[in-house]
């Protein structure tokens, strides 16, 4: 198992490593630098050009790519922010808790409501109960998160004065941007969980448990679910990486200084070692994410296990 | 007995005396103001890169030689802040004597060398380049006297060179490291910076031995009458007018103006629309385009766009057409530019002027390349449909700053661009960033190569001949030739609390917070 | 309206299409009232939004600052914009570039993503290494992020937001398919073409592809509503289709500066984009049923 997950991490080096060449040259290729928005807009030409060439903006593609690898990889380090002046790791470190908080708290808050919703959709499967909660959460992924977003600050903030509409300074200004950002998978794991529990409902180590007299709810929780649950995992993993992406608006809405913020802003103003870092640092998150979620499977599934372990057998003996 | 009860007495009058004492005291020293701007602080270093966030902050950080109280002040308007005094020997020169008993927050004493240090280091950050066009020479002549010179003698050079750079210790600055510099500096200002995290909030805290004891001698930048500033980000500007009416915060800049006549008309707010000297024009491609050499074709445009139905699509509810290529709070608007029509508009002037121009039914295709905002596109949207109805069909080009920036100097992007321009103190200023043939590489901002225009706009920008006539002669002449012109400007609103009583402009258009008057029972709204 | 569709249909279609093919999809939408719904829904979308010039009383384009802000009134249905324009108006005609960026995106990705999986799953080897390990890289972006870069590239527009949605969904579909590929290549009927020496090219598009596709057609149709969402999100922050387009997302952009005292500008075109959205999942719901023997109830 520890080999699989090495080998795994080790797969991740060339990756990321694809990423960083493949976002520098996106950046490379987005007209635009940020030397004017750093002078200022009463700033000449002759300046602008003076600055731009002091900071290496002209220089040829393969320096400059050279120079970012040689910043990651040889210094482990992103660089400054063009426009904050500060270390982008630095940066990232301390924006990076607040992102994870609403993409991690929005996973939760999504399975807690959905798993339960689709597994009540599916005992009544075909019936009011599951028509209805299939619908309304079908509602609940088709509208888009900001717009739900400003609704929510209309009613909960601006009406009710229940919750401070943005900000980060507290507990309570992550509310409304977790269940705003949560809403989407909400609806998305309650399909799952829906469609996956049919399936196991009425398998046969199902009907036996209920001919043994297992109680209705045990049968459920206890047989039917487990068994259910590994495509709605394989679901939670990619979730994960929409609800990094849907963080990228939920963050700008809320005023919220996490890692997609600064992504954008850093877009818009072509900080390209912001934009580089961010960026990494969200596809590495995205990678472990994923590979903990196959972990997960192999946890659940003596099966899978059973494979990777295989395979890394199978892979060891080639290295040697 | 009674014994013991006169002593518990005098006992309970003194304890409650000096709790009225200490709560007066804590009353006084404990006000919070919480304030909601539009854009982040960006880099509080002392010589960070400009942002409209750090405008509205880093002047409570750090004290410059003097402070500009208001726009279109002229050098001997000018508060000192670490100057005592400054003596203008000729346009080109001043001499500088600073208080002895300077210190920064660290307390570091500062002296002349230190100013000259700070100068030094303002120029090699890059991010001053304007003062770096205007600055010639700074020495230290004594322990507490320095010695200016200027490189040009354009109008506001003086007063820019002296109320822009904050003054920091050598002692600090060359010790710092990058972070300690952007999150912990130690600034000669009233406020201490306490804590920034960027897109979010700033806080600021009053610096309790701040060296300028006599309040008298102080700028008004830095009366302290808060003892902690919080500074937050609100970048939706739906989100500050909510943060506002949910009562999160003492007060907010750039409130939309189409929301603002909900606060106009509420006791418990009280709304400051202010000119911040900020004007959007309009420029033609006078070099590789249409408009090259067809000044009827530029006027006839001019004429065709109402620039008032233009605002009211940007949503600017408060505002008037332009007059000038200036802003009229300019130190030097001429008076009479007000009541001069100024491509007022008028349709069948465009339309005689397109006739004139060659194109009498129209038929012409141009690219407008503006700055990206939902609010400039429906501006845009206004001006492209009244050119449609002089036959121009214009592609509106939007492009977002970055991308807009590295444009409006190449000549084969755009055939018209709409910009904003600024002044902190007179018009020349806006037209030598805009016309100056020195500063650009192909004539000009919109591709001008007109020898008498720049002979004109030197006369009137060097302060030698800066003269009515002078300011006159350029006005009319880039009238006349209609290269650009400016189309409005507009209030930008700041919306306070009802407890703030005095809302001060500052030297570039904004206010800063701890230029607020308040009364006397102000109580903070802000979480 | 619906209800009478539906009976209409069922009457003619006594006899049950085989399962698997396109008949038998549209049997069991029609059985399902929900997606029928949805069609209606899209359907109607599509004809207003063709006739809108034509049937409307305003121009989506015409500004009228006078009526600027206006609420709804019995002149303006959904009330007015801040340049005056009939927000009506601006809603139906907008629908035709709201609903062809999530097709036709998702069509790009599919294309694309279809074509490149396929490749890899029937060659394996280099082939299959190479292109995988550069999806691989895409894949490590989430989407909507992948497809933020790519618009920085492009730059804004209606075109260009199509191709930055399309890039960013091909990882996804070229890997579905390679799955795919990998299941159905070792199956005997292609043994059997290979045996009777089919070229590789034929085998792929005439045997592999139709026995992969079913998954697919899922995925399209859930992939739809999905880019309907991402595209508003993109024009929310500045990048995408961008006003004065009309696209419903572009008009949410536009609209949110506005929220306090006049609600109705962003509320009715996100209404039509949760709208449309929500058809596109009925009906992609009503599709993967039909097409996914394993979710039969």
């Amino acid at each position: 198992m520890i080999r699989y997950i090495v080998k795994r991490l080790l797969l991740m080096i060339p990756i990321l490593v694809g990423v960083a060449i493949l976002i520098f040259t996106l950046m490379y290729f987005v007209p635009g630098d940020p030397v004017e928005i750093i002078l200022g807009s009463a700033a000449t030409q002759a300046q602008v050009e003076a600055v731009r060439e002091e900071m290496g903006f002209n220089q040829p593609y393969l320096i400059r790519l050279g120079n970012f690898l040689k910043g990651i990889l040889v210094n482990h380090n992103f660089g400054n922010s063009y426009i904050y002046g500060t270390s982008v790791a630095g940066e990232l470190a301390s924006r990076f808790p607040r992102t994870l908080t609403i993409a991690a708290f929005s996973i939760i808050l999504s399975t807690l409501i959905g798993i339960p919703l689709g597994i009540n959709a599916a005992i009544h499967a075909n019936k009011a109960p599951d028509h209805i909660s299939m619908f309304v959460s079908m509602i609940g992924v088709s509208m888009p998160n900001f717009w739900l977003a400003l609704m929510l600050v209309v009613l909960f903030a601006l009406n009710l004065h229940w919750l401070p509409s943005s900000g980060d300074k507290g507990w309570n200004y992550y509310i409304l941007p977790v269940v705003a950002n949560a809403v989407g998978g909400i609806a998305g794991i309650a399909r799952l969980t829906r469609s996956s529990m049919l399936e196991v409902i009425h398998a046969d180590y199902v009907t036996t448990a209920r001919s043994k007299g297992v109680s209705e709810r045990s049968v459920i929780w206890q047989h039917a679910l487990p068994n259910a649950l590994i495509p709605i995992i394989t679901m939670l993993g990619g979730r994960f990486g929409g609800q990094l992406g849907g963080t990228v608006v939920i963050e700008q809405v809320f005023s919220i200084p996490g890692v997609g913020a600064y992504l954008i802003n850093s877009i818009n103003n072509r900080d390209y070692t912001a934009v580089q870092g961010s960026v990494l640092y969200i596809a590495f998150t995205f990678s472990i994410v994923m590979l903990l979620v196959d972990l997960v499977y192999a946890y659940i599934d003596p099966r899978i296990k059973a494979q990777y372990e295989g395979q890394s057998k199978k892979l060891a003996p080639k290295r040697r | 007995m009674k014994k013991t009860l006169c002593i518990v007495l005098a006992l309970i009058i003194t304890l409650s005396m000096s709790m009225i004492a200490l709560a007066e005291k804590t009353d006084k020293t404990d006000k919070t103001f919480t304030f909601t701007i539009s854009s982040d602080v960006g880099d509080l270093s002392p010589f960070g890169g400009d942002s409209g966030g750090r405008h509205h902050t880093f002047r409570m950080i750090y004290d410059c030689l003097a402070a500009s109280y208001g726009l279109g002040q002229s050098v001997d308007q000018l508060q000192g802040q670490i100057a005592k005094s400054w003596t203008v020997v000729d346009s080109k020169t001043v001499d500088v004597e600073i208080y002895d008993y300077v210190k920064d927050s660290l307390g570091n004493h500062i002296t002349a060398s230190d100013v000259v240090y700070s100068y030094e280091q303002a120029i090699a950050s890059g991010t001053m380049e304007k003062l770096n066009g205007y600055l010639n020479s700074i020495e230290a002549t004594g322990e507490y006297t320095l010695h200016i010179t200027l490189k040009s003698d354009s109008m506001g050079a003086m007063e820019w060179v002296l109320d822009t750079v904050p003054i920091i210790s050598e002692a600090w600055f060359s010790t710092a490291s990058d972070a300690d510099k952007t999150h912990a500096p130690a600034g000669t200002g009233p406020y201490i910076l306490k804590e920034t995290v960027a897109d979010s909030h700033t806080t600021l805290v009053r610096n309790d031995d701040y060296w300028q004891t006599d309040a008298s001698l102080r700028s008004y930048y830095d009366t302290d009458t808060f003892a902690q500033i919080n500074i937050n980000v609100a970048r939706e500007s739906s989100m500050r007018t909510i943060a506002l009416e949910n009562k999160e915060t003492d007060g907010a800049q750039n409130v939309n103006a189409a929301e603002v006549s909900f606060f106009m008309d509420n006791p418990d707010w009280n709304v400051r629309g202010i000119y911040n000297g900020r004007l959007i024009v309009m420029m033609f491609n006078n070099d590789n385009s249409v408009f090259a050499n067809n000044p009827a074709l530029r006027q006839a445009v001019l004429y065709a766009i109402d620039a008032e139905s233009v605002r009211l699509g940007y949503g600017y509810m408060y505002g008037a057409a332009a007059r000038d290529f200036s802003p009229s709070v300019s130190g030097d608007f001429l008076e009479k530019w007000k009541n001069e029509d100024y491509f007022d508009y008028d349709v069948d002037k465009a339309k005689s002027l397109m006739a004139e121009a060659g194109y009498p039914d129209g038929g012409i295709e141009v690219t407008l390349m503006y700055q990206n905002s939902t609010i400039a596109t429906a501006g845009m949207t206004v001006v492209q449909s009244f050119l449609a109805d002089i036959g121009i069909k214009v592609n509106l080009m939007p492009c977002d700053q970055a991308l807009f920036n590295s444009y409006k100097y190449d000549n084969t992007k755009w055939d018209i661009i709409v910009d904003s321009k600024s002044t902190s103190d007179f018009a020349t200023a806006v037209w030598e960033n805009c016309f100056d043939t020195k500063a650009f590489e192909n004539g000009s901002a919109c591709f001008t190569h007109d020898e008498k225009l720049q002979e004109l706009l030197e006369a009137a920008a060097s302060s030698a001949t800066h003269s009515d006539e002078t300011l006159d002669a350029f006005h009319s002449y880039l009238k006349e030739m209609a290269y650009g012109a400016g189309l409005f400007e507009y209030q930008t609103f700041y919306v306070y609390q009802s407890g703030v009583t005095e809302a001060p402009q500052d030297g570039f258009g904004n206010i800063t917070v701890s230029t607020l008057g308040v009364a006397d029972n102000f109580q903070t709204l802000g979480r | 309206m619906a209800e009478a569709t539906i009976q209409k249909v069922q009457k003619k279609q006594r006899r049950i299409p085989r399962p698997g093919t396109a008949k038998y999809v549209w049997y069991k939408i029609c059985r399902n009232p929900l997606a029928m719904a949805g069609v209606i829904v899209i359907v109607l979308l599509v004809v207003l939004s063709v006739l809108s010039p034509h049937i409307m009383k305003y121009d989506y384009a015409k500004i009228d600052m006078s009526n600027a802000y206006r609420s709804p009134n019995t002149e303006h249905w959904f009330g007015c914009d801040e340049l005056g324009r009939d927000i009506l108006s601006r809603i139906l005609y907008g629908a035709r570039y709201t609903l062809s960026v999530g097709v036709l995106s998702v069509l790009i990705s599919a294309g694309v993503g279809v074509a490149l999986g396929s490749v890899a799953g029937y060659f394996g080897g280099m082939t299959d290494q190479m292109i995988m390990r550069v999806l691989d890289i895409m894949a490590a972006f989430p989407q909507l992020l992948l497809a933020i870069a790519v618009s920085a590239v492009l730059g804004t527009g209606f075109d260009k937001c199509i191709y930055a949605l399309g890039i960013s969904g091909i990882p996804r579909f070229a890997r579905m398919m390679r799955a795919n590929i990998l299941t159905v290549r070792n199956q005997e009927f292609v043994e059997a073409a290979l045996s009777i020496t089919c070229s590789k090219p034929r085998i792929i598009v005439k045997h592999v592809i139709p026995n992969a596709i079913a998954p697919l057609i899922v995925e399209i149709s859930m992939s739809i509503a999905a880019a309907g969402l991402s595209a508003s999100s993109l024009s929310f922050i500045g990048l995408g289709v961008t006003p004065p387009t009309p696209e419903w997302g572009a008009m949410l952009a536009s609209a949110r500066n506005y929220i306090r005292l006049y609600p109705h500008m962003i509320m009715f075109p996100g209404l039509f984009i949760m709208l449309s959205v929500l058809s596109f999942n009925l009906i992609g719901d009503a599709i993967r049923d039909a097409l996914d023997p394993k979710l039969k109830d």
